[in-house]
């Protein structure tokens, strides 16, 4: 069943306050329930992209071209709309963990503050609604969880639990920038299960990452992108085996490499 | 947080000692006595007057006879006015400069931190507005501001009292107060305006606005907190020296205030005045610095792992 | 993107320290002579008194562009020295750490404590009034920040790698604290020093002020504000004009430190 694409983008392009351009002109659908793989090296805009999607590119940056969300223009959008859309609809998850929660409040006052704004709660019902979303995610014991500071918990639950924060809306889409880069590769897996499944229920995934092992693990599609373009996108399984584009068979042959395995032909 | 404060505390004591100790030395070095400027009186006046505050006893002796007398709270007679104790020219003098210094400090947080807030917030003119402001404000030292105030508006145009205390009427407040809280309303804006510019560009105000927060809920929910710590850092001291009195306030309009008493003790040679200006001094920084770090790191829970 | 330099402030500043290089050599009266024929005169172009003359017939004009003068060659003295004395106690206390590093932060802390005004008080009861006082007070004060802050800034280099060459490489301690770490600390040295300046400049006056400092026929800064405070309601020239030098003079210097202080990204 076709599914009408969630996120269409069409000739998108961003430029740097000083002209320089950072995405060249980038085209995909993203369709319900998938997860979207973006790879390529530091700097090719993987980044920026999600970023400029919600409004949060560098200052002064310009944005062309077309990105549809639903019924909505994300490009050239005002702060007002992009605000409504914000952690309700589309939300973005970074990837340091300890960087991103606020150090100065407890997880549990920062994620009940957010289930309060987008669910339109009771302090009580929030509260409950968090413990709930914390056990989902497999965060044992989110209780006592609420009460303590961000760097007095592991790197790895922090990142769980900020994967808790930012679907806590259920948004449609969720924007994930190298979440896993950052992780011992327990807590990896364990964070791209959770995704998957996310993506099961429904949830859209873009997810960048410089790793083909995460790639291969959970994404449907991937976007491969070489200093602001797309060089080639494809099913995960179709482009793993057979990369059309120089730079995903240098990628892979890379990867491959680390692996101990022989080259493609 | 109870173990973070009690070490807190245990620290503070030795610094407590060493200002009591520096000041006591000081004063002894200093050539002459408390009783030398007076009328030439029989050495037999003077030897029982010296003996009666211990003067004549060595200086160890001195000392520890002083730090007893501290640890009962009493902090000494006064050698020049004979019929009043340290203890109550301070409490005359005290109500003074808690009325000026507090109100000035209580007006330069009002106006300081929102308009800190707003320059890092906002940018643009309103930043360079009252960095021009705050920075002026720094330049002009009191003695400067406050006989220029007067001109104004006591000589010039007669609206207020150009000096005095009168009973601590609201009239007579006005003047010193203002000359006083100019120059703290330029350091609680900078220093608002640096701590708010250093929160903002942190990654976790990025991610709040990813997830929909508004700009209100950033700034008080998120932003305030870390933003105030270096605030919280020049305050501690800054209520010290409102508390204990500007001695050039005080001249300036004629207010008798502790650090009126001070001087007056210090070209006295009354060393008990001086001395008990200073331990308050000493007790009132040690406190200051307690509750600064106390609320640092209520405010930042990171400081408590340092 | 680097920040621009405050034109204004720089031009401000030049013209203040170009008047009191120059000074001996623009204007016929001297800052000292009394001129009883022409006391208390009001701004005039006949008789070259732009400004004035003030009680005892001295061109104002002359006093204030030789205050000036002396204000800052006390500051620029205090301030160097200041500067030597920061910095070797700030490199120390970051480089060797341990006891050595609390010894010297803790007195750092007591003395920032010490609130100045009583102190110079209680100075001058006990020594009198000189210019080395002077000098002491001062000198007592300003280098406290500087210590401060080079040693938080040697406490970031001792981590970099070309200090741990250099200790591999078996060099003294004392040699790579001259040869490695001070040369990097030269930038945020001459920040400090835009910064000191200014708040000697500051102190200097009110210490002259309080009638501590500069001794007659010496003039400072703070010497003709207290004579102008002294005559404010006869003749308010006499305090606005040297108030309106000493605010620029600290503002122009502050200004410049802070854009200098942005550029480090201190």
């Amino acid at each position: 069943m076709a599914s009408e694409a969630l996120l269409s983008l069409r000739k998108y392009s961003l430029s740097r306050a000083d002209g320089t351009p950072v995405l060249r002109e980038v085209g995909f659908d993203v369709s319900r329930g998938e997860i979207l793989g973006i790879v390529g090296e530091s700097g090719s805009g993987k980044s920026q992209l999600l970023l400029s999607l919600l409004g949060l590119a560098m200052r002064g940056s310009r944005v062309s071209g077309s990105a549809r969300f639903g019924e909505v223009e994300l490009a050239g959008a005002t702060e007002h709309t992009l605000r409504t859309l914000r952690g309700r609809h589309i939300a973005m998850l970074f990837q340091d963990p300890l960087l991103s929660w606020n150090p100065c409040l407890t997880l549990g006052a920062q994620l009940i503050e957010t289930a309060r704004l987008h669910l339109v709660l009771g302090r009580a019902a929030a509260r409950e609604r968090v413990v709930q979303a914390l056990s989902d995610a497999q965060l044992a014991d989110g209780a006592s969880l609420l009460g303590r500071y961000p760097h007095e918990i592991s790197g790895g639950m922090r990142q769980r639990a900020m994967l808790a924060l930012s679907v806590l809306a259920e948004p449609g889409l969720l924007l994930a920038d190298e979440p896993t880069t950052a992780l011992d590769p327990t807590t990896q897996r364990r964070v791209l299960a959770r995704m998957a499944t996310l993506r099961d229920r429904g949830m859209s995934i873009l997810l960048v990452t410089h790793d083909l092992g995460v790639v291969a693990q959970v994404a449907d599609r991937v976007l491969v992108m070489q200093q602001g373009a797309i060089v080639e996108q494809g099913d995960t399984a179709t482009l793993l085996r057979s990369p059309q584009s120089t730079y995903a068979r240098t990628l892979l042959d890379a990867a491959r490499r680390m692996e101990g395995l022989p080259c493609l032909p | 947080m109870g173990r973070y404060a009690l070490s807190r505390l245990v620290a503070a004591v030795p610094t407590l000692l060493a200002i009591i100790t520096l000041a006591f030395a000081m004063l002894r070095i200093a050539p002459g006595g408390p009783f030398d400027s007076e009328r030439a009186m029989p050495a037999d006046v003077r030897a029982a007057l010296e003996s009666h505050y211990h003067l004549d006893e060595s200086l160890p002796a001195q000392y520890l006879h002083y730090l007893g007398q501290l640890a009962r709270g009493d902090l000494g007679p006064s050698y020049y006015y004979r019929d009043r104790g340290v203890n109550e020219l301070i409490a005359e003098a005290l109500p003074v400069d808690l009325a000026i210094g507090g109100l000035a400090l209580l007006l330069a947080c009002l106006v300081g931190i929102p308009l800190g807030a707003l320059a890092a917030w906002r940018g643009g003119w309103v930043d360079r507005v009252a960095g021009f402001v705050s920075l002026a404000g720094i330049s002009m030292p009191v003695y400067v501001v406050a006989p220029l105030i007067i001109l104004l508006f006591a000589v010039s145009l007669q609206w207020l009292p150009a000096g005095g205390w009168g009973g601590g009427a609201p009239r007579y407040l006005v003047l010193p107060v203002m000359a006083m809280a100019l120059p703290y309303i330029a350091y609680v804006t900078r220093i608002t305006r640096a701590g708010f510019l250093d929160t903002l560009q942190q990654p976790y105000i990025r991610a709040a606005r990813a997830r929909g927060l508004s700009p209100g809920a950033i700034v008080f929910g998120h932003a305030l907190r870390p933003s105030l710590v270096p605030l919280v850092a020049f305050l501690g001291p800054a209520v010290v020296g409102a508390i204990t009195g500007s001695i050039v306030i005080e001249s300036t309009f004629g207010l008798d205030g502790i650090g009126q008493f001070f001087v007056r003790g210090a070209f006295n040679r009354d060393y008990s005045l001086v001395m008990g200006v200073t331990v308050l001094y000493g007790a009132l920084i040690v406190l200051a610095n307690l509750a600064v770090d106390l609320l640092q790191a209520l405010l930042d829970p990171r400081v408590r792992l340092r | 993107m680097k920040v621009p330099l405050p034109r204004v402030s720089l031009a401000l500043l030049g013209l203040l320290v170009a008047c009191a290089v120059l000074i001996p050599w623009l204007s016929p009266h001297d800052y000292f002579t009394p001129d009883w024929d022409n006391t208390e005169l009001p701004p005039q172009w006949s008789g070259g008194h732009l400004l004035g003359t003030d009680e005892l017939g001295r061109d104002l004009l002359v006093r204030l562009m030789w205050s000036c003068r002396i204000s800052l060659l006390v500051a620029a003295v205090a301030s160097a020295i200041s500067l030597v004395i920061g910095l070797a106690w700030g490199v120390v206390a970051g480089y060797v750490g341990g006891r050595v590093d609390a010894i010297l932060m803790r007195i750092v802390d007591v003395l920032y404590s010490v609130p100045f005004t009583p102190f110079v008080i209680v100075l001058t009861v006990l020594f009198g009034r000189d210019l080395v006082l002077l000098f002491i007070a001062i000198g007592a004060v300003s280098w406290l920040d500087i210590a401060r802050v080079t040693r938080a800034q040697t406490l970031g280099l001792r981590e970099r790698e070309f200090i741990i060459a250099a200790e591999v490489a078996g060099l003294s301690r004392p040699a790579i604290m001259w040869r490695h770490i001070v040369p990097n600390l030269l930038g945020i040295t001459l920040v400090c020093l835009t910064l000191t300046i200014p708040a000697v400049v500051s102190t200097e006056a009110f210490l002259s002020y309080l009638g501590l400092g500069a001794q007659s026929p010496l003039t400072s800064l703070g010497v003709m504000l207290a004579d102008g405070a002294a005559q404010m309601r006869s003749r308010p020239l006499l305090l606005v004009m040297p108030a309106l030098v000493l605010v620029t003079l600290v503002y122009a210097c502050n200004r410049l430190g802070d854009a200098l202080r942005d550029r480090h990204g201190l």
